[in-house]
């Protein structure tokens, strides 16, 4: 599919996901997974500012053990938090074993195969929720034009955080934000579950739980907590389609 | 990184005198938020909750009504697992609780709030907060009521696991965000030893607190398959990594 037509089913189907009853952790992996697939990165994912504006991971791209833990290393420093905290972007950060801006984040990221950064703030009238991360394994620049792009997709998955409200209130927000990174918690919790009952690794176990969740018009975060209070037995679950998981999109 | 806000309150909490922790909490939850009183309720697993603590003997009075007559904050934040609101008792809470709302009101609330203490599936409770005159939260009193419920739902959990107060405090400061592995790691313990997640939740952080470690630590060992679980013995059980020996 060509560029352009690539970016307009995006947002397409982000403004098709903001119906009643969407699932916000949900939404952000589709962000995610369509921003590796229309800019020039290897990795994505979003981290959301707790109410008391602490950052959190809440979706990504790969849901590997290891890019979560790179996101996880970022509730204390990284370029997630200086782009929360200043509400600016990063953008074409090279990493370096040499570079001590981030002394923890920048030798665990090397480690891991990235070599620049990009983080991108999620901003809602004025206030910066939580921050978008794009990881590329070859250093390397974004364009303008993708820039301009990813804020543009960031910034419309950002609008389901105020729900069907058309004022910010801070209250209302903290309790979406609190709500979507416990959310997260349920999530990881099923996940655990998955994979220890159908002995698989916790990406693929992530990958079971979306792909029911899509297969029978669940909300994610709802057939997490099924699973998880016994309602939903892993068996039960729908299998992935090889692949298929983060790339068809809804219906 | 930790915010200057939830410096402020875990600094609190720590100071609360330890033989009396947990009364102090409310004290602090509602010193923090300047609101007239705070009380926790924890929720058992026969549907009943048990008063952890009240500010005041108004707050004691609002749960007693609460157990009588069966609906009220609590009841609530377990059934929805959500914030509550009701910012105005009488007039906008008598669809919600017909009959507890009045009763409450004659105790001279005019707004009560519920949070959930909670992490993820895991519901230990609710901190339920009341103020004399009606009115919403502010912006600021809302964040710090959920900073409250996250760092108390943590140290509850950590306390019925086991860990001195001492070790609590320094956990809350070293991560204050949520690990993801553990989580992981409890839903994997709960398969593993037929728990509910809150009981295998609080089994991995025991077995940490025993074992001197981290449950981040232990946790990872878990998700790695190199620990687990056997319910008929009780006992965790470590496995070599690559010959699949027991030890």
């Amino acid at each position: 599919m060509p560029r352009e037509s690539r970016v307009i089913a995006t947002l397409v189907e982000l403004a098709d996901n903001l119906v009643d009853n969407f699932d916000i952790i949900d939404l952000l992996t589709t962000l995610s997974a369509r921003c590796v697939e229309t800019f020039d990165v290897d990795a994505a994912g979003v981290m959301l500012a707790s109410p008391g504006g602490e950052l959190q991971y809440v979706a990504s791209s790969i849901e590997s053990m290891r890019i979560l833990e790179l996101f996880q290393l970022q509730a204390n420093e990284g370029p997630c938090v200086d782009c929360f905290r200043d509400g600016k972007a990063i953008i074409n950060h090279a990493l370096h074993a040499n570079d001590d801006r981030w002394p923890l984040f920048t030798p665990q990221a090397l480690a891991f195969g990235f070599h620049s950064v990009h983080c991108m703030p999620l901003r809602l009238r004025g206030r910066t929720v939580g921050a978008l991360n794009l990881f590329r394994t070859e250093e390397g620049v974004l364009s303008d034009e993708d820039v301009i792009l990813a804020q543009g997709l960031a910034d419309v998955a950002t609008i389901a955080l105020l729900q069907h409200q058309t004022a910010l209130d801070a209250r209302m927000l903290n309790d979406q934000l609190s709500n979507a990174l416990n959310s997260r918690i349920i999530i990881e919790q099923a996940k655990g579950i998955v994979g220890q009952a159908t002995n698989c690794n916790m990406d693929e176990a992530f990958d079971r739980l979306r792909a029911h969740s899509r297969n029978h018009n669940l909300r994610l975060t709802d057939v997490a907590r099924s699973l998880v209070t016994g309602e939903l037995s892993p068996e039960e679950l729908d299998a992935p389609r090889p692949h298929s998981s983060r790339v068809e999109t809804k219906r | 990184m930790p915010s200057d806000r939830l410096i402020t309150i875990l600094h609190a909490l720590r100071d609360a005198k330890e033989h009396e922790a947990s009364i102090s909490w409310c004290g602090v939850a509602a010193h923090v938020t300047n609101l007239d009183g705070a009380g926790i309720g924890l929720f058992a697993s026969d549907a009943t909750t048990t008063l952890l603590c009240a500010s005041t003997p108004r707050v004691r009075t609002l749960f007693e009504l609460e157990a009588t007559v069966g609906e009220g904050p609590c009841h609530s934040v377990r059934t929805s697992g959500d914030v509550i609101n009701e910012p105005e008792l009488v007039a906008d809470s008598w669809r919600r609780w017909p009959s507890y709302a009045p009763l409450a009101s004659e105790t001279g609330a005019g707004a009560l709030f519920g949070f959930p203490l909670r992490l993820g599936v895991v519901h230990l409770g609710a901190l339920v907060f009341s103020r004399d005159t009606p009115g919403e939260l502010t912006g600021d009193q809302s964040t710090d009521g959920h900073l409250l419920a996250s760092v108390l739902s943590r140290t509850i959990l950590a306390t019925q696991a086991g860990a001195a107060p001492a070790e609590i405090a320094h956990e809350l400061e070293d991560n204050a965000t949520f690990d993801f592995v553990v989580h992981q790691a409890a839903g994997m313990i709960s398969v593993q030893a037929g728990l509910s997640i809150t009981d295998a939740l609080l089994l991995v952080r025991a077995h940490a607190y025993t074992q001197g470690n981290t449950a981040a630590s232990i946790a990872r060992q878990i998700v790695e398959r190199r620990l687990t679980y056997d319910p008929l013995r009780a006992q965790w059980i470590t496995r070599k990594s690559d010959d699949g020996s027991v030890q």
